[in-house]
This record gives structure tokens, sequence and C-alpha cells, in this order.
């Protein structure tokens, strides 16, 4: 099971793969929404993915709304960003997010929740 | 007779030879002021964690104001980009502004946008609203499509102004590309003071001419291939980098640029919304926002970022430019014109003592002093007057200042955001510098003549039409 | 076009004063013009110690101005017009020349009623040299005179049948006859005439086109080739008493005065000029520094040159052959001068009884190569540009400052190229260097945060990190981790930010000069959690600029838990909203309770204040909303606008009575906040205030907000609203329909 990391910022994003990849899984980078969306688009195999909302090109929230809404994939979506209002939260779950986390984040319990959302669907 | 025509001569040569030590002295106050005022604001924020606006419930609600007309090549993408920007608490609004062409029904099926009820408002009076828009997609509820009767731009961005719910509103160009952290830098200034309100803000206009541009954002910044955007890059990096700097730090700046600009909602709403019946909106705007402010004794200030926010694609062929700059030109007697009770009135402080005579003086009338000095020239040479060896140094002389000012603003970019990173484009645009006076200014000055000509002469007013060439598609 | 009386006087003002100020310099500059009285005028003669009556000048000269007579330098000088331009002057002069008055006119300068002497020079540059169309012609002399003589007369006595032409030229009246373009033929002519009795000073003369060949410049003297050949010394010291004389001319003493026999009144008077010395030793000098040279066959010289017969013009030099016209005395002339192998074509010049004059550099013919040509006129072009700048001499210092100042700018130019290129080269080099070693820290860091097998090593590369340039990027990156990572790896990073004595790196940037640096290091420390470091950035708290003191109060937040908020007593400063927005970014981030901020809304710093009314708001601190209350009839606008807007969202029942209270009251924004508040409040009891509102003459925005806080009444108050939309009333209709619009 492969997990969708998205985030416009290299060193998050070599950290979070880093971290994953030494847990056993097998991570895809991706630094802006439109090659996430390619990636979802063309393969079945991904498990989670864990997105920023400040992205080029289409922001997180179009992400999920195309994986949940549009694709219609059954797959766990963590947004993990900077913004931590109350209203974009609540639109990120109202669009189908699975989870919020909020930076400064711990590495240590983005991992325990991810296993949790993998697992649970 | 003789004596009549050398008391003539006498005050002509007294009058231009003192004009050309103003406008250049000016010049070189304005560029050092520039200098040191761009140095401490890039210390200042380059230290500036943009970060935190990100999160924070109290900054200011911003609405992006793009009207459009006839976009249908690039409207979806530019839209998609504006709606990414990294601001949280925003919209866009979005007005067509009666385009004869499909741009509404792609905005429509791309977003899909469904009519609502939609109570605008008249505080600003416009042309007949058709119809607005909304998404039934919650991920672009950002996104609001005014749908109305064409009006020119003016009017377009007086009715998102009405449609808008926030306390400061950004006009746009819609074909120009804003950067993500745009609203960010921005907004800063606007929370900078707590004794003045900060009234209005402005960015930097870049050229995006032989850039990279794909789905709406900037890839990769190159340096102008045609000769005239190159010209236009040299002049908009003296002028913004050169100039407006220091207006802004003498809070004396009357001119924040259409291509991007945040305003204080309410404000703008009392002074009545941009004039429609002028082609300068951008500067009268501004100016009128001003007068208000210091007539009704609220202490105020008109800020300015020298971040390079906005991308923007400058005309390539002599006709758009020559259209573009009689618009302005047009655009600026108007607004000199409209708020002429401001000139040398010690009542609107700085702005009468000191901007609008140096509009008035230098933006406007320097190509039309230019243009008399040189046929003044021809007609001594004609006569047989003309000291030559005065002359070419004379000429030697200015041409020399042109060159070096040119350059020094070439230098500034270098030092402060070094956009152009290959060595080429460096020694390009030093060369520019050196053909610049001789080919591309004469055009402009004779542009601007026109353009004078047409306003007293033609009463001309209104827009022309400026051809789109569609940024890179994806 | 109506323009205000203010306007209109304050254009008339600056009209005003412009026109005086042109005026002014107007007549500044006549007044400099008559202080220093310089203008310009045309001599046309001068005599030498003989003074001529200026009436005669004017019938001899045909003129119709006003004469001026100046004694310089020994000769009384004559001069007419009277021009404020050099060119002006210079035009009359080219006029008076080409209408044939007189061909050795030049410009002279008079100021402060003196006549100045430096035309000489400038001068020389602007005399047509030669005019390469006109023709070289030779004339036989027979007679000159001071006074006229009558030509039929002198036909008759010379018994010549040639028609005999008059000039007058330097104050002689001469008669030539002929007109041959070959010097031969000349030759011929002037051999018979020779015989002729009465004719005791005949000679050939060389006639450039019509001007006949004389004068010398005292610089650059004339040599009669004659010398050269003859090699000797022009003169001895005891013959410059008298007069310059050549050898093979019959010496012909002449006292220091001699009078002419047919002497009228006007006289000439022989003084010793001053230069005479000076021509002399020029004369020798010049010798020495011209040989004669080969003439290049193919200059267009030749063609004047084709006139002089073959055999000569191996003695002709290259340099300029100077003619001097030489005054003549009645009884000085001796045609045996003239040797057939010894003539040279351009040689007119005839003892003279007194000294050279002086006066005549206006026909000089120079015989030169197309290269010397070009020499000279480049040079002669680089001398008149200063000449000519000297010339305006008002305006020629100015001239020099552009000079200078276009020198300036080239220079500014190569210095600012240079730099831009340098800057570029370091910049980019500076940023491979930096990514290198950022890249490399990047993994080691990741490898000693998550790889508990790679752990210790990594830990120990970076702990042994040295330099501070190293160091200084470590730093950095760690800065960027703490941004976003949080708990067991911050913990980690902090465990190696002070085993690496990081730390007090950070503490030094403190006390930095630059306020940057400043803003750096206390950045620095407060992500880390450097307890130690309060004492210095509390220091930072009131400094002037607002980033530092962001970054201080946001340091001193995190670094003090038990009373995070104290510093904002210690305020001083304006508690701008740039820094309230940085500390409320702080209070979220952090665990710390919120205090209870009403504690702030009595202190003096009004920003505080502000901070403190906006922090009840977003902290919905209920309980002191009878305390914002107070604050709606605040003195302070901005403050009384907070608070509106922080009672509204606070929920606090009693403040809705209290805001109904003051409505009317205020401006049409505030309105807006005080419904929008009610939008937040809903209470039933509001209903017919808003119900009053929505029937009022209120602008369509008002009443939009009033309905929207009726619609959040309830089902109550939608039924009412819905009774809106169906009277007649349009506006009313639109609005009642936007507010059940679920979508907006």
């Amino acid at each position: 099971m492969k997990i969708l990391v998205c985030d416009d910022e290299v060193l998050m994003l070599k950290a979070i793969e880093f971290k994953l990849k030494r847990d056993g899984y097998d991570v895809i980078v991706a630094t802006n929404g439109r090659d996430a969306s390619d990636i979802i688009k063309s393969d079945p195999d991904i498990g989670l993915v864990i997105t920023d909302l400040l992205m080029p090109f289409f922001n997180g929230l179009e992400l999920i709304n195309l994986i949940k809404n549009e694709l219609k994939r059954k797959l766990p979506i963590m947004v993990l960003s900077k913004i931590g209002l109350e209203e974009t939260v609540l639109k990120a779950f109202e669009l189908g997010a699975d989870d919020y986390m909020v930076k400064p984040f711990s590495v240590n319990e983005l991992t325990i929740r991810a296993k949790k959302l993998m697992m649970s669907k | 007779m003789g004596s009549v025509f050398s008391i003539f001569q006498f005050f002509i040569e007294r009058i231009i030879f003192g004009y050309s030590v103003f406008i250049l002295s000016a010049y070189v106050i304005l560029a050092i002021i520039s200098a040191f005022s761009l140095l401490r604001y890039l210390q200042k924020n380059s230290y500036v964690d943009y970060n935190v606006i990100l999160s924070s419930p109290l900054v200011p609600s911003v609405s992006i104001i793009a009207p459009a007309y006839n976009e249908s090549k690039t409207i979806v993408e530019n839209v998609r980009a504006l709606l990414s920007l990294y601001y949280h608490n925003y919209e866009v609004v979005l007005v067509n502004d009666g385009s004869t062409d499909n741009s509404l029904e792609l905005v429509i099926n791309a977003y899909d946008l469904e009519l609502v009820d939609f109570a605008i408002g008249n505080r600003i009076y416009t042309q007949s609203i058709r119809g607005i828009y909304k998404s039934r997609n919650r991920s672009f509820d950002k996104l609001v499509v005014v749908d109305k009767a064409n009006g020119g731009k003016a009017d377009s961005l007086n009715a998102g102004i009405n449609a808008s719910t926030k306390e400061y509103f950004v006009a746009i160009d819609v074909d120009s590309i804003i950067q993500s952290d745009a609203l960010l830098k921005l907004a800063k200034p606007f929370m900078e003071y707590s004794d003045k309100k900060v009234i209005a803000t402005g960015g930097v206009i870049r050229i995006a001419n032989s850039c990279v541009i794909e789905d709406g954002q900037l890839i990769e910044v190159n340096l102008p291939k045609k000769f005239l955007p190159l010209m236009q890059v040299l002049e908009y990096t003296r002028a913004f980098l050169m100039g407006r700097m220091a207006w802004s730090t003498l809070d004396g700046l009357l001119i924040i640029s259409g291509a991007l600009g945040m305003f204080n909602r309410e404000i703008a709403i009392k002074c009545g919304g941009y004039f429609a019946e002028t082609v300068g909106e951008d500067m009268e705007l501004v100016v009128r926002m001003r007068i208000y402010m210091c007539d009704n004794n609220l202490p105020y200030r008109v800020s300015y970022i020298p971040d390079p926010l906005c991308w923007t694609e400058a005309p390539e062929s002599f006709r758009v430019l020559s259209r573009q700059r009689n618009r302005w030109t047009r655009g600026n007697i108007d607004t000199l014109f409209l708020h002429r009770k401001v000139f040398f009135n010690p009542k609107y402080g700085l702005m009468g003592l000191l901007s609008y005579p140096f509009w008035f003086f230098i933006e406007w009338l320097a190509p039309l002093v230019e243009f008399f000095g040189l046929l003044y020239f021809i007609f001594s040479a004609l006569l047989g007057q003309v000291n030559w060896s005065f002359f070419l140094i004379v000429y030697g002389f200015v041409y020399a200042f042109a060159i070096t000012f040119s350059t020094y603003s070439i230098l500034f970019e270098e030092l402060t955001y070094h956009r152009y990173r290959k060595k080429r484009e460096i020694l390009l645009m030093l060369l520019a510098a050196w053909i610049e006076p001789i080919i591309y200014h004469p055009f402009i000055v004779y542009y601007s003549l026109k353009g004078n000509f047409d306003f007293f002469v033609n009463r001309k007013t209104g827009w022309g039409q400026m051809e789109r060439k569609g940024f890179g598609k994806r | 076009m109506i323009l205000s009386r203010s306007f209109k006087l304050r254009i008339g003002l600056i009209l005003a004063f412009l026109f005086l100020f042109l005026t002014y310099q107007y007549s500044g500059l006549k007044s400099y013009l008559v202080a220093n009285n310089i203008s310009y005028r045309v001599q046309i003669t001068a005599i030498l110690k003989n003074r001529v009556p200026v009436d005669q000048i004017i019938k001899k000269f045909n003129l119709n101005d006003s004469v001026r007579e100046d004694f310089h330098k020994g000769w009384f000088k004559y001069s007419i017009g009277n021009f404020p331009d050099y060119y002006e002057a210079k035009k009359f002069r080219d006029k008076l020349i080409s209408e044939n008055k007189t061909y050795g006119a030049f410009v002279v300068m008079v100021k402060d009623d003196i006549r100045m002497d430096d035309m000489d020079t400038i001068q020389k540059e602007t005399v047509p040299t030669f005019q390469l169309n006109q023709k070289v012609s030779y004339r036989v002399q027979i007679r000159a005179s001071a006074t006229q003589i009558s030509i039929n007369e002198l036909k008759t006595q010379l018994n010549i049948a040639e028609d005999i032409i008059e000039e007058f030229d330097n104050n002689y009246y001469k008669y030539t006859v002929g007109n041959f373009e070959n010097y031969d033929d000349a030759k011929n002519v002037f051999a018979r005439i020779k015989t002729i009795d009465k004719i005791t000073d005949a000679f050939i003369v060389t006639y450039f086109g019509n001007k006949r060949i004389g004068g010398y410049i005292p610089e650059k003297r004339v040599f009669n080739k004659q010398h050269e050949i003859q090699n000797k010394p022009l003169t001895s010291k005891k013959e410059t008493s008298q007069v310059v004389v050549h050898k093979e001319y019959k010496a012909v003493k002449i006292k220091t005065n001699p009078q002419p026999k047919k002497v009228e009144p006007k006289k000439v008077e022989i003084k010793k000029p001053k230069e005479e010395p000076k021509i002399i030793e020029q004369k020798a000098e010049i010798k020495k520094v011209e040989p004669p040279v080969k003439i290049d066959e193919n200059t267009p010289n030749n063609i004047i040159l084709d006139h002089i017969s073959p055999d000569k013009l191996k003695n002709i030099s290259k340099r300029a052959i100077q003619i001097s016209e030489v005054k003549e005395t009645t009884n000085s002339i001796n045609s045996d001068n003239y040797s057939e192998k010894e003539n040279t074509s351009s040689n007119a010049s005839v003892a003279e009884p007194e000294v050279q004059n002086v006066q005549y550099p206006s026909n000089r013919i120079n015989y030169e190569t197309v290269k010397d040509t070009v020499k000279r006129v480049k040079k002669s072009f680089f001398v008149r540009f200063k000449d000519n700048i000297r010339i305006n001499s008002d305006k020629s210092f100015f001239i020099w400052v552009l000079v200078v100042l276009i020198i300036y700018f080239f220079i500014n130019l190569l210095v600012v190229i240079t730099i831009v290129f340098v800057s570029r080269v370091r910049k980019i080099s500076k940023e491979k260097k930096i990514k290198k070693v950022e890249e490399e820290f990047q993994i080691l860091l990741a490898e000693f945060l998550f790889d508990p097998s790679a752990e210790k090593a990594a830990y120990n590369k970076l702990r042994n990190t040295s330099g501070s340039f190293k160091r200084n990027i470590l730093l950095d990156e760690l800065m960027k981790l703490c941004v976003d990572l949080a708990g067991e790896v911050l913990e980690k990073l902090k465990v190696l930010y002070f085993n690496m004595e990081l730390d007090k790196d950070s503490v030094d940037k403190l006390s930095n000069r630059k306020w940057f640096i400043k803003v750096k290091g206390c950045r620095e420390l407060t992500r880390m959690k450097a307890y130690s470091a309060k004492p210095e950035i509390e220091k930072l708290l009131n400094s002037k600029n607002e980033i530092l003191r962001a970054e201080a109060q946001m340091a001193l937040i995190e670094l003090n838990e038990d009373n995070p908020y104290y510093f904002l007593e210690k305020l001083t400063q304006e508690f701008l909203p740039w820094e309230q927005l940085n500390v409320h970014v702080m209070m979220q981030r952090n665990s710390y309770e919120i205090p209870d901020f009403s504690k702030w809304l009595m202190v003096e710093n009004e920003t505080v204040v502000l901070f403190a009314i906006e922090m009840i708001r977003v902290y919905r601190q209920i309980m002191n909303a009878p305390k914002i209350i107070k604050f709606f009839k605040h003195q302070n606008k901005n403050l009384r606008e907070a608070a509106i807007i922080a009672a509204g969202e606070l929920g606090y029942v009693e403040v809705v009575p209290e805001m109904m209270k003051i409505y009317n009251e205020v401006e049409d924004e505030y309105k807006v906040m005080i419904l929008r508040s009610m939008q937040r409040l809903a209470d039933d009891g509001n209903k017919d205030f808003l119900r009053g509102i929505i029937e009022s003459n209120a602008p369509q925005y008002i009443k939009l907000e009033a309905a929207k806080a009726m619609f959040a009444l309830g089902v109550k108050g939608q039924i009412e609203l819905k009774r809106y939309s169906q009277t007649n009333d349009a506006e009313l209709n639109t609005i009642v329909k936007h507010v059940f619009d679920e979508r907006i």
C-alpha cells in the first residue's frame, strides 16, 4: 500500500517521506496539487493521501473534492496544514477529509494516525 | 523683429535649460530615496514570517475583483490560479463585463456554477447586473461570478465592489499572473499602522512575456526576447524600483497600478467607487481617496510593496503599445484635470505640494517639452544659430545620464530580487539601456504627444482593444 | 472650466513668480553684458602708427556703419559693427569679405570697452583655407602708392598698353597689370615692363582667386624662400632697427622714421614695434623646423602647383608658406630680387621699409597633403570646439561641468556593470555552496531524527560541525524543521542545539548591531526555548523597530510559562496590529492557559487595550462583556469599533439592548457591525427593532443585514420575512430571496 504525500515544502516532504519509509511504507511524493491529482488518477494502489492545503495549481481542498466526489475513490485523506482556523477545518471535513492535523506537528502522531486511517478503510 | 526673436530665443533656452535641470535632479533625488527605502524594506521583510498571516483570524478579509472581457482563452486557468492563493479569508469575484465570447460559459462549466439570488446592492452605480453565480461544489465556494452588461473596467470593478462583503478588495487584471503569496504581502502594510489608516497598497508589476506559464502559475522567469517588451522591462524596472519606492516612502504615491492594488472597500465606496468615465481609473481613484481622507482630516497612508507580486503581458507590437500609452497619457491628463484643486494646495499636504506638481510638470509635460525642444532645435539649426559643439556635449550628457540611470536600475534589480538569472539576460538588459534612448524613447514621446492631441483636440475617451496573446497552455 | 478662486490664486502666484524669475534672468544677462561689455566687432584695417580720420576710412571702404578706432599694440585699428555674439560678427565679416570691401577683416572682441587681442587664434581657425576651386594667378605690379593715382594717368605716364587694375590693399593703392595663370607668362611681361624707365618697383604678385596673397602671422613665420636658399640669417640684430631686407634687394637703409616725400595728411609712422625681434627669431625657428620636403604628386595641391614651374617645386616646402606682404614705400622695390632661378611663385614679398605687417592673417594659403589636412582639420575641430565653448564664455563653465559629469557617468557605468556581474557571480556561487551543505545536513538530520540505526552516527557527525559558515547553515536547517515539527522530534533538535552550544551563537546575535540579525537570534532562542536568554530579550521589547518588537514579544510569551503576557504591561510603544497578530498566533500554538484579558482593559497604552478587546472576542470571554459595553462610548474610535464587534460575537444577551440604544447615533459602518452582532445573538426581543429597520429608508445593504438578523431568529423571523416578499417592494424581494438562499 502506497502513501501519497503532497506538500510544496521540500524539506517537510523529505522528513515525512523518510519517517514513513522507515516505518515500512511505500511513499510517493508530489509538490503540487496537479501532480498529485495525476498520480492519483493513474495509480489505483494508493492507500492514503496526506496533503497540505496550500499548494500551487490545485489547492488541497480541490484535491479532496476530486478524490472523494469526482473520482469517488475510497481513499482516506489526511490534511496536514498550517491553517488551523475553525472554518477551514470544517470545510475540509465537509468536503470529505478523514483527518486534520495542524502544523507544527509531531511526526509520531502523524504516523499513528496514518496507520489507523489505513487500517480502517 | 530680430530683437523680439532673440528675446524669445533667450527665454526659450532658459526655460528648457531650467526644466531639464529640474527634471534630471528630480529623478536623481527619487532614485536616491528609492535606494534607501528599498534597502530598508528588504531588510525588514526578509525576516518576516508571512505564515502567521495564514493562521490568524485577525487578518483582513479580502475580495479579489477580476473584471473580465472576452478572456475565453485563459479565463478558466486564471480563475483557478486565483483560487489557489495562499490566504485563508478571501473570495474571488469574477466580473464578466458583457463578454461577447463564451468566457462565461467556460467558467460556468469549469466550476459548476449556478445562479443564486444575490442581493448585490447598488452602493455604487453600475451597468445592469444580469446574474450572480456561485458554485455547487463546496471547494469552490470562494468564487462568486457577476455577470453584467458591458460597462468597461471601472464599471466592472464597481460591480465587484458592490458584490463584495469583505473589508478590502484587490483590483486585478484577470490576465495577470498573481503570485501565491501576493495577498500575504499586500495585507501586511494594512496592519503596520495603528495611528493611521492605510487606504491602499500596491505592488510591482513585472513583465511576463517569454516567461513560462502553466495553468496560470509562473514556472520560469525569462527576459522577453522581443524588442518592445525588453524595452518595457527597463522602463518598468526604473519606474517601480527607482520611482515609486521613493514616493511610497514620502507617502506621495499617486498611482497604484490597475494590474494589482488592494484598497479599503468602505472608503472606496464612500468616495463613490471608480469613475467610469475616465481611462485612468486606477490613478483617479487613488487621488480621490486621498482627497477624501484629507477633506475629512483622517490620518492615512498609501503604501507600496516593491516585491514582484504580479506578472502581466506587455504589448509586443507598436500598434498595441501606442494605444496603451495613448490611454495612459489621456488617463493622466484626465486625473490631473479632474483634481486640479489639489495643485499646490497646502491643504492636501504632500500630495498637493509635491506629488501632484511632479506629476503635472514631469509625467505630463516632459514629452511635450522634449518635443518642443526638438522643434526649437531644428528651427535654430535651420537658421544656422546652433553652436554644434555645445549641442553635442549637451546631447552626450543627456544620453550618458539616461544610460547610467537605466544601468543603475538594473543594478537595483540585480541586488534585490535577482529575477533574471542568466548572464546573457543581464547583458541584454545592459545593452538595451544603450539602445533605448535612441530608438524606443522617441516612440514613447510620440505616443504621449498623440495622447495629448487626442485628448485636447479629438476629445477622445474610452479604451481601445488590447489583443490577447494567450499564455502558454499546458 | 470652473476654477475655484483659490486655485486661480495659486496658479496666478506661480505664474507671476515664474515671470519675475525669467525677467530677472534676462536683465541679468543684459547687465552681465553691460558690466562686462563684451561685444564683437569686425576689424577692417589697421595702420601702423598712423592715424587716419574715421570718415576717410568710411569713404575708402564704402561703409555704412560707424567706425571705431582703437590704438592697440602700436597700431591704429579700425573696426565696425557691434555684435553680442561671435557668430554674428563672423557672419558680418564674411559678408564684408564677399562684398570685396576688404579681405583682411576679422573679428575682434571688445570687453569693458577695451579691445582684446586674443582673436588671432580664433581667427586662424576660422579662416577659410585653400579653396581648390580657385586658381592661382599672377600679375605684375607696377606701382604702389599711399594715395590714389588715376589709371589713365599711369597708363600714359608709363606707356603701357595693357589694362591696369587698381586695388586698395593694406593702406596702399596698388596697380597691377595682366592676369596670368602661368608664371612664365607673367615673367615675360614682367621682363618687358621692368625695362620701362619710369617703373622702378615692379614685381610679380601671386593671386589666389581674387585675393592678393599677403600677410603672415607672426607666430607662424613666413619665411621668404629666398632666405633659405641664401642660407643667411634673415636679419642681423643691427638690421632689426631698420627693416627686414633681403640681401638681394638693394639695401635700403631707412631711418626709423622715414617720411615718404609725397606724404599727405595721413602719415604712416614707422615705429619699431616690439614684436620685431620676436618675429625674426621665429623666422629663424621656422627655418629649422620646416625643411623643404617633396610634395606628394597625388595631392590636390598639384592642381595649384601646376602653375608653378616644375623646377620650383623642389623649393617649395610642404608646410605653410606664408607670404608676407610688406608695406612698401615708393622707392623700396628692386626688381633684381627676382632672379629667375630663385623665384618662388609664392613669394611676393618685397623689401619692406618698415616692419612686417602683423595684422594680416587672413589670406594665408596652406599647401598640404591630404593627410596633413585631415590632421589639421581634426586638430582644428577640437581646437575650434574648445574655442567655440570659450567664446560663449558665460556658458563655458557650465559646459565643462557637463563634460566632467559625462566622464563621471561613464565611470559610474563601468563600476555599476562590474558590481552587477561580480555580485551575480558571487551570489550564484554562494547559493551553490550553501545548497550543497544544506543537502548534506538535511540527510544527516533526517537520519538523526527518524532512523534509530543511523541516529548516533548522524548525531556525531552533526555535532562535530565546525566553522561558523557550516554552523549557520545547520542552524537554519534546524529552524526550518522546528517550524513544522513538534513533539519528540523537537526535543531531539533541542538537544542537538544546546549540545552544540548553538544557543550561544543565538545570544550573540542579539547584541549584533543589525536589527535583522537580532531578530534571527531572538527567533532561534524562542523556538528552542532557551530560557536563560530572557533578560536579553526583554531589552528588545521596546525597540523602535516593530519587527524586532514583535519577535521579542513572541519570545517572551514562549519563554514565560507562568505569566506569558506580562510584557503587555511593559509595552510603551504602539502595539501594532501586526504585532498583535503574531502574539495571537503564539497564543494558539502554545498550550498555555488563556488569561482573562480584562486585566489589560485598563492599561494606559490604548493599543494594548485594543488587543485585549480583540482577544476577549476571539476567545469568547463572555464574562467580560459588561466591561466591553463600557467602551461603546469611548472617545477612541478604534476602541469603539472593536468593542462593538467584540460585543456582537460574545453572545452576551445584555449586549443587544445596549447596542440598540446607540444604534441611531453611530455611523453606517457601525450599524452594520451591530446588525451582524445581532445575527449571532438571536433574540425575539430584537424583532421589532429589526422590523423597524427593514421598513425604513435605510440603504439596501443595511436592510440586508437586518433581514439576515431577522432570519437568524428562527421560524418566527422567517415567516415575517416571507411576508415582505409578497409586497410590491422589489428591493425587499431581492433582499428576502438573498437571505433565504443557502448557497450564499
